[in-house]
This record gives structure tokens, C-alpha cells and sequence, in this order.
């Protein structure tokens, strides 16, 4: 806790400094939450067991439990009875004589029916949970409704009300994280496009199979902030292994960042286009133009000038997991050095025209940043 | 009443008597070498996997790492080559599965049925000859297809469509797939006709139905579920066959099929397969617990009545494989339930053979230590098997590793336990040489310990999160996957110390006992009531069958 308070001061004060100056560690900071590295060690694997993220989830770790606690009788009964006769009733060698029953009419009515009571005492709190775990909660009027569809091997998050599309990045081309809202309940319509897919995060305790031609549902409500991430379970061909799943969960403040950041996304795309295309073209000029075309798109929008920040940064670091991949196909082989050669040469290069790139915007109409709400570093703050 | 009244039939010698032989004893010893063959293959196959997953290079995080630093990322068999890795996986489950484990059964029922009930051979010797020869195009399609283009079926041995339909045309390997299924299953439908018909009608003078031993009951029980469910499975490959090469819509959801329509109709077969797979071994090793404890068997009716139950019942749970699939939820409460009850006669059974065991002289024999090891490590499966049902939780876990431990638990830790025991009890019966105590004591131990941490784990994996059927996962899963493949090599160790002690049994003398394990005394069985291995003709004359009243008295 007290490490959470330090990094919110943290926050709050980088949000004085570039509200003063113009620094980028807001905009770091809703990167590094936004824009997860899927890819790398920085998140951790949680799973129902190990760290359940959802109420659905903790519902049924508790399910799991009690189950488990009435079973388990069954499991160590007849191991201790086991070892027990292998122990007791070994052939010593001193002619001991077997006994010879080979009924009990008793006994075995008691072990069919005990175990039918034990399924019996199982089988009745699993049946509310399992309606619950199908249909939503009706008094959920605020909920958080997303269509996620799995393909050949990614998925795509459509939010409908807001009116955002996500899912592949725009400059690695790799899966993008889902971002939903802490203590908001979350429904999820799963469809594909090809062949089957499932989409399960662990920590969530939820998993519905996407298949082409239906709409299946399930919904969730995740209590926790933090980074969650999962894997495709169902056999979906060769990338099945590395279709990976990521959600990240925010408070609501934040989730209305990002929807505004989301709303420029596609605009922002071009200026780092210009940004990468720089000495190709004449000196700045394209550059110039695209930025003049940014803010003309959104003319009287304040928070477009910190949503372009926020871009170039995000994109920078996708651009830095973009690495040209060895080996992919055979005529790439040959040209794979120089591939790779340009790709390092990009990011060295990056950092520099980020920079110019600020003191233009600086130099240009600077519309003064609305209020954008600290984020802090998700990872952090998962670990408390 | 002599044996000049019966010559051996003998119109080859050699290896022609071998590939024309109807003998149903040397059609049970075929099997069993075929199935042995294909269980090391398939055991490499799984080698490959497990050999793969345990090395560095088998994580997201080190493929990226090496991206980023420029550096090929091929350095594991199957990081990049992902088509490969699901080719291995799905030859694995469909060799081990179609190739291993149901005919290795067929191979203690051809071999000792016949004896046990006191019949000269099979109802159909010639059926029984060419139900076992259909097994060997079946798996040459399966394994050539490696070397078509586009290599062999690789989506898995479920091969759920639209995954399976894809490549139509391009991939004949998932046709030969169907093809070998298919003629693997017509090799067992017309197996389980030729033992039902035997048990039926052939039974000797004075053996009643509750007179058969265990082990008849079991592969009667079994070939019952075959019969039925089997030709189901060929219905299912064949929507698959039509709608990949002569333009049917089955299961093709962009012409209006149903996808899910297979899943409903293979698992309707493949779940009872799951009870094919094991329940002749329940019967088997009920005659071990009994002989080695120098007992008869606890509750026989019980046992009877379990195994018809579990054959019952087990029809209607198999839409538990199913749960994630978007189920009208009461349909889902009913498969819960159903796969609850399941649970009740599989209790029934192993309470009764530790109520065979109770009271009486315990020799540990190999047989009989693979018999309570099988015992503890079913035990724990089943207790896995249990806590799947639970819909709920199998949210979570279905399509994890713990799904993967859990069938590995039942079928390595069972079925292929339930094999070795059978094996170490009655191969001095089916080959006339006794096997060696010390060395099975070995193979016991390296089978049990290796089972028992490679599955374990994959249980853990399959809760802290792992999905199955990955060629790559998340570094977070790294140390059990080690530990995983360390089991893998233990358990492998045995099977081969396995393998090659039955090769060179050959070698020693050969026994001249009928009865080498002095039980029959009790036991009362007819295969020991003949030399070993028995004669072509069995028995010169039937013994008398010993009459024991299996019903509890009131």
C-alpha cells in the first residue's frame, strides 16, 4: 500500500511537471498500461488458483474448495487402505491362511451409497453457480458489452457503445490487450472468423469457445487492477500456441483515457508514418503536413496534441518488439540482415524525432492539455 | 476323447503360418507385438513433444527475446516449425489411442477368452484373422501420411472442424487419417462381434453367466459399448471425408452446416471409448488382485454389475467434453450429473478389490505390484475425473494440462498399468516362459514414480494456467514442464527395460507347469487348467467347471 500511495504522488507530481513543461511521464506511464509487452517477462501468469482476478472467478475457487474438501475423503480413503492391506496383509511366510468372505452385502450398499450422498451434497450448490456463470446479472445496466472474435491467430475486441475497435497493433501487428473497467461487469459476445478458437483468461475463471456462425456469451466482473493474460484453448492450427490473450483491467478514470486516446489512434498512425518516413522525403516538411493534418482532423479538441504524445510514444514502443523474423520464409532469408540492420537503425533514430517532433508542436498552436488522470504503472500496483 | 481326433491344422510353417493363421492364440500374440511396436512408436512420438517442450527455446518470452536480438529462432524442434509440433501431437493420441491401447486389450481377449470360457477358438476364427490384418493398412495410412505433402493430420486426433476441413485437397493427410479410423474401426466392430457371439454361444457345458470369470465379462461389456458406439465415430469421419472431397455441407458453417454437429457425434463415440479402453483391464486385474491375495474376488456381482452400469452410463456423459462450447445450461447440469454417477460403480470396483485384498496372503509378485499401482494412481485420476465434472471449474480447466494429467492418469497410469500387470501375470501363459521378478520390479517402479511426477505435474500446469496442445507457452511454466519431461523419461525408461525383457524371454527355458503361480487351486480358471502356452486345440477335453455361487446370500 504504501508503495501504491508513493507511485500515485509519483504520478500526480509527473502530471504538474507536464502540465508545466511538457514532459512525457504521464504519457510513459499510460503506455506502460496500455501497451503491455505480451510478449515479455513483465507480466506474470495468474490463474483461478493462483490469483483469482474476478468475482466469477472467485466464486468458483470457493465451488472448487468445497468440492474438493468433500471428495477428498474418497481420494485418501482408498490409498490408506492400500497401503494399509499391503502392509497388514502381506504373506509373511508363517501359513497364515486367507480368510475366505466373499461378500458383505452391508458393506458394499454403504460404499455405493455413501459416495452418492457426498456427489449429492456437491451437486447442489454447483447448480446456482452454474446459471450464474451463464446469464449476467439483470440489474447490470452499465455494463461493458464487447464482441471478441478470434482468427487465424489474434483477436479482435469490438466495443460497440464506444465505439472502439481493437485487438491487432498498428505498428508491430502484434495482439493488442483488451482493457476493461475494475468492479464493472464485462460481457463478452465470442464468435470467429475461421476455425474454433477459445478465449480464456485464467485469472478471470471464464472460457467460452469462438465458433464460426454462433454468438456465445459469458460475462465476468473483474475486481482487480492489474495485468492478465491467457492463450487460445482451443486447437486453432499452427500459430495456436502463440495466439495469445491479454486483458488489461483499470479504474474507470483511466478507461476513459484511453477511450478518448483510442478515438485518435487511427489519425495519430499517420504522423508516425511521416515520423519514420522523415528522410526519405524533404526535411520536416511531411512531417509538418501530417501534424497540420492531425489537428485539422480534430480542430477544438484539447486533449489531441497529449493523444499524439501518447501515440508516438505507445507506437515507439510497439515499433521496438517489431523486429523482422529469421526464417519466416525462405527469399527473406537473404535479405534478412539488412531487415533486421534497418529495424536497429530505425529505433536509435527514434528518440531524436520524437523529440523535434515535440518542439514543433511546441513552436506550433499548442493547445493547453484538459486533465488527463495519472496512470500508474499497472504492474506495480498488481503486485501489492 | 483323444487328441488324434484333432490335428493341428497346419498348411504353412514359419512366417506363412503366421499371415494366414485363424489360431486365436496366435492372432492375440499378434496383436500384442503389434501393439507393443506402436506403443513405442508412439512413445517416441511423445518423446519429441516432451523433449521439445523442456528446452529453452519452447517459451513466447525466449522466441521474442531471440527476434529482438536478431538471432534465428529455430533452435528448438518445434518453436517456429508449429505445423510439425501438431502433426507429432495428433499421431501421438491416434496412434496410442487406435493403435495401442484398445487393440492391446483385443490382444488379452484373443488370447484368453477363448481359453477361459473353455472354447476351442473364436465363433469366427477367419473374421478374427482379418479384423486383426485391417490394423495394419490402418496405421500404414496413418504413418505415410507423414510423407504426403502438407504431412499428416494436424489437428488433432479430435480433428474438430473447421480446422480439419481446411487444406481440402491440398492435405491428403487428414484424409488418410479418416481412412485409417475408419478402417481401425471396422477392425474393432467386427472384434467385438466375433467376442460377443463367442461369449454367447461357445461357453462351456456348465459355465452360466455368472459363472464366467471376470475378465469375460469385461471384454463382453466392452465389445457391447464397441458395437455401438463405434459405428458412430464412422459416421462422424465420414460427414468429415464428404464435406473435405465431395462438396457436402455437414459441417461447414459457411454453407449452413454445423460445426458443432461433430463435436456431439465424436464424442458420443469417443467418450465410451474411454471405457473401451479400460475396461477389460478392470477384469483383468481383478483375477490378479484375487490370485496374488490367494482370495477369490470380492463382490463378483458387484463387479458384473459395475461394469454393465459403467458401459450404461457412460453413454450418456459426453458432452462433458463439451462444456465450453455454449450448452443450454440445463443440458450442461445433466452431463454434470450423469458424469457424478459415473463415479459411483468405479468406486464400487476399486473398494472391491480392496475388499479382495483384505484378509488375505499378499504375495507381491510384478503383477501384483502393478495392480495396486494401478490401484493408487487411478485412484488419483479418477479423483481428477471428478473435479472436472464440476461444470464450473471446468471452465477453467478444460483444454489445460490438468485435462492432459487427468486422461494420462487414467489411461498410462490405468490402462497401460492394467496392461503391464496383465502381462507379467499371464505371459508364462501366453509364451510358456516366466518373466524376470527383479527385472519387473524395476519396470514397476520407473512406471509408477515416472507416471506419477510427469502427470502430477501436468495437473499443477493445467491450474496455474497452462493450455493444452501449445508448441509454445509462457516462461511461467517452464520448471513444471521440465519436471513433466522428466517423468516422461523415467516412464519411457521402463517401458523399454519393458519391451525388451519380453523380447528376451524368448531365450529362457521354457516352463512346463499349466498353473506356474500355484493358484488355481482357488482360482479355478481354465486358462491354468491347460499347458502353457496351451495346445492349438486348447484343451483335449474341457475340464470341469469349478460351480462357485458368486450371489451374496440373504
Amino acid at each position: 500500500m504504501p508503495r501504491l500511495k508513493f507511485l500515485t504522488l509519483v504520478g500526480a507530481l509527473a502530471l504538474v511537471a507536464s502540465a508545466a513543461h511538457g514532459a512525457d511521464a504521464p504519457v510513459e506511464s499510460l503506455v506502460t498500461t496500455f501497451n503491455p509487452d505480451l510478449w515479455g517477462r513483465e507480466i506474470t501468469m495468474t490463474s483461478t488458483w493462483t490469483g483469482p482476478a474476478s468475482n466469477i472467478a472467485k466464486d468458483v475457487l470457493d465451488n472448487f474448495w468445497f468440492s474438493f474438501l468433500v471428495f477428498v475423503p474418497f481420494l485418501v480413503l482408498p490409498q490408506v487402505l492400500l497401503v494399509y492391506a499391503m502392509l497388514k496383509f502381506r504373506d509373511r511366510g508363517d501359513g497364515r491362511k486367507s480368510a475366505t468372505f466373499m461378500h458383505n452385502t452391508k458393506l458394499e450398499n454403504l460404499w455405493t451409497a455413501i459416495p452418492i450422498l457426498a456427489l449429492a451434497i456437491v451437486a447442489i450448490p454447483v447448480y446456482p453457480l452454474l446459471y450464474k456463470m451463464e446469464l449476467p446479472p439483470k440489474d447490470a445496466d452499465n455494463a461493458l458489452a464487447i464482441t471478441v472474435r478470434g482468427k487465424q491467430f489474434a483477436w479482435e475486441y469490438d466495443y460497440k457503445r464506444e465505439g472502439i475497435n481493437v485487438g491487432n497493433d498498428l505498428v508491430s501487428g502484434q495482439q493488442e490487450p483488451m482493457v476493461l473497467v475494475k468492479d464493472r461487469v464485462t460481457t463478452l459476445r465470442i464468435t470467429s472468423n475461421d476455425v474454433n478458437h477459445a478465449w480464456w483468461v485464467p485469472a478471470f475463471g471464464v472460457k467460452k469457445d469462438a465458433i464460426i456462425g454462433r454468438f456465445n456469451n459469458t460475462w465476468f466482473t473483474p475486481d482487480r487492477v492489474g495485468n492478465f493474460k491467457g492463450q487460445c484453448a482451443e486447437l486453432c492450427g499452427d500459430g495456436h500456441g502463440v495466439m495469445i490473450i491479454s486483458a488489461v483491467v483499470v479504474e474507470p478514470a483511466q478507461f476513459e483515457t484511453w477511450q478518448m486516446l483510442q478515438k485518435h489512434r487511427d489519425q495519430a498512425k499517420k504522423v508516425w508514418d511521416a515520423l519514420i518516413a522523415w528522410e526519405t522525403g524533404k526535411p520536416e516538411d511531411g512531417l509538418r503536413q501530417a501534424l497540420a493534418g492531425y489537428r485539422g482532423k480534430f480542430l477544438g479538441d484539447q486533449q489531441a496534441d497529449f493523444a499524439l504524445q501518447y501515440w508516438m510514444a505507445h507506437n515507439q514502443t510497439s515499433f521496438a518488439r517489431s523486429a523482422p523474423i529469421k526464417g519466416a520464409k525462405v527469399e527473406d532469408q537473404a535479405s534478412f540482415p539488412q531487415r533486421f540492420a534497418e529495424w536497429q537503425r530505425q529505433q536509435k533514430l527514434m528518440p531524436a524525432r520524437r523529440e523535434r517532433l515535440g518542439q514543433i508542436m511546441a513552436a506550433t498552436v499548442a493547445a493547453a492539455p484538459a486533465h488527463i488522470p495519472a496512470a500508474a504503472p499497472i504492474v506495480a500496483q498488481a503486485q501489492e | 476323447m483323444t487328441t488324434a481326433l484333432l490335428p493341428p491344422i497346419a498348411r504353412y510353417t514359419g512366417v506363412m503360418d503366421w499371415l494366414t493363421t485363424v489360431d486365436h492364440k496366435k492372432i492375440g500374440l499378434m496383436y500384442f507385438w503389434f501393439t507393443l511396436f506402436m506403443g513405442i512408436v508412439g512413445g517416441a512420438l511423445s518423446g519429441l513433444i516432451r523433449f521439445h517442450l523442456a528446452m529453452p527455446g519452447a517459451t513466447i518470452e525466449a522466441i521474442q527475446q531471440a527476434r529482438l536480438g536478431g538471432v534465428d529462432v529455430a533452435m528448438n524442434l518445434f518453436s517456429e516449425n508449429r505445423h510439425a509440433y501438431n502433426q507429432v501431437m495428433t499421431m501421438h493420441a491416434s496412434v496410442m489411442i487406435f493403435f495401442v491401447v484398445i487393440p492391446a486389450f483385443a490382444a488379452f481377449g484373443n488370447y484368453l477368452l477363448p481359453i477361459m470360457i473353455g472354447a476351442r477358438d473364436m465363433a469366427f476364427p477367419k473374421m478374427n484373422g482379418f479384423a486383426f490384418w485391417l490394423l495394419v493398412p490402418a496405421s500404414l495410412l496413418m504413418f505415410t501420411s507423414f510423407l504426403t505433402a502438407g504431412g499428416s493430420a494436424a489437428a488433432g486426433w479430435t480433428s474438430y472442424p473447421p480446422l480439419s476441413l481446411m487444406g481440402r485437397g491440398a492435405n491428403p493427410g487428414q484424409d488418410m487419417w479418416i481412412l485409417g479410423v475408419h478402417l481401425a474401426g471396422l477392425s474393432s466392430i467386427l472384434g467385438s462381434i466375433n467376442f460377443i457371439v463367442t461369449v454367447a454361444n461357445m461357453r462351456a457345458p456348465g459355465m452360466g453367466w455368472l459363472q464366467m470369470p471376470l475378465f469375460v465379462w469385461a471384454v463382453f461389456i466392452t465389445s457391447v459399448i464397441q458395437l455401438t458406439a463405434t459405428p458412430v465415430l464412422g459416421s462422424a469421419v465420414t460427414m468429415l471425408l464428404m464435406d473435405r472431397n465431395f462438396g457436402t455441407t455437414f459441417l461447414d458453417a459457411s454453407k449452413g452446416g454445423d460445426p458443432l454437429l461433430y463435436q456431439h457425434i465424436f464424442w458420443f463415440y469417443s467418450h465410451p471409448a474411454v471405457y473401451i479402453m479400460i475396461l477389460p483391464g478392470f477384469g483383468g486385474i481383478s483375477h490378479v488382485f484375487a490370485a496374488f491375495s490367494r482370495k477369490r474376488v470380492f463382490g463378483y456381482f458387484g463387479m458384473v454389475l459395475a461394469l454393465g452400469v459403467i458401459g450404461i452410463i457412460g453413454f450418456s456423459v459426453w458432452a462433458h467434453h463439451m462444456f465450453s462450447v455454449g450448452m443450454p445450461t440445463a443440458l450442461q447440469a445433466f452431463f454434470m450429473y450423469m458424469s457424478f454417477l459415473i463415479a459411483v460403480p468405479t468406486g464400487i470396483k476399486i473398494f472391491s478389490w480392496l475388499a479382495t485384498m483384505w484378509g488375505g496372503t499378499i504375495r507381491f509378485t510384478v503383477a501384483m505390484k502393478f495392480a495396486c499401482g494401478f490401484l493408487s494412481l487411478f485412484t488419483l485420476g479418477g479423483f481428477g475425473g471428478l473435479i472436472l465434472a464440476l461444470v464450473p471449474v471446468d471452465i477453467s480447466l478444460h483444454d489445460t494440462y490438468f485435462v492432459v494429467g487427468h486422461f494420462h492418469f487414467t489411461l498410462v497410469g490405468g490402462s497401460v498399468m492394467l496392461l503391464f500387470g496383465m502381462t507379467y501375470f499371464w505371459w508364462p501363459k501366453m509364451s510358456g516362459r516366466m518373466l524376470d521378478e527383479k527385472v519387473g520390479t524395476v519396470v514397476f517402479w520407473l512406471m509408477f514414480i515416472g507416471v506419477f511426477v510427469a502427470f502430477m505435474t501436468m495437473h499443477i500446469s493445467g491450474m496455474v494456467g497452462m493450455a493444452r496442445r501449445i508448441s509454445v507457452y509462457y516462461e511461467d511454466f517452464r520448471r513444471l514442464n521440465v519436471i513433466t519431461t522428466v517423468g516422461y523419461v523415467l516412464a519411457m525408461l521402463g517401458s523399454i527395460i519393458f519391451v525388451g525383457q519380453l523380447v528376451f524371454s524368448y531365450r529362457k527355458p521354457k516352463i512346463t507347469e499349466n498353473d506356474p503361480w500355484k493358484i488355481n487351486d482357488l482360482q479355478g480358471g481354465l486358462e491354468w487348467a491347460t499347458s502353457s502356452p496351451p495346445p492349438v486345440y486348447n484343451f483335449e477335453v474341457v475340464p470341469p467347471i469349478p460351480i462357485v455361487d458368486h450371489m451374496p446370500k440373504h
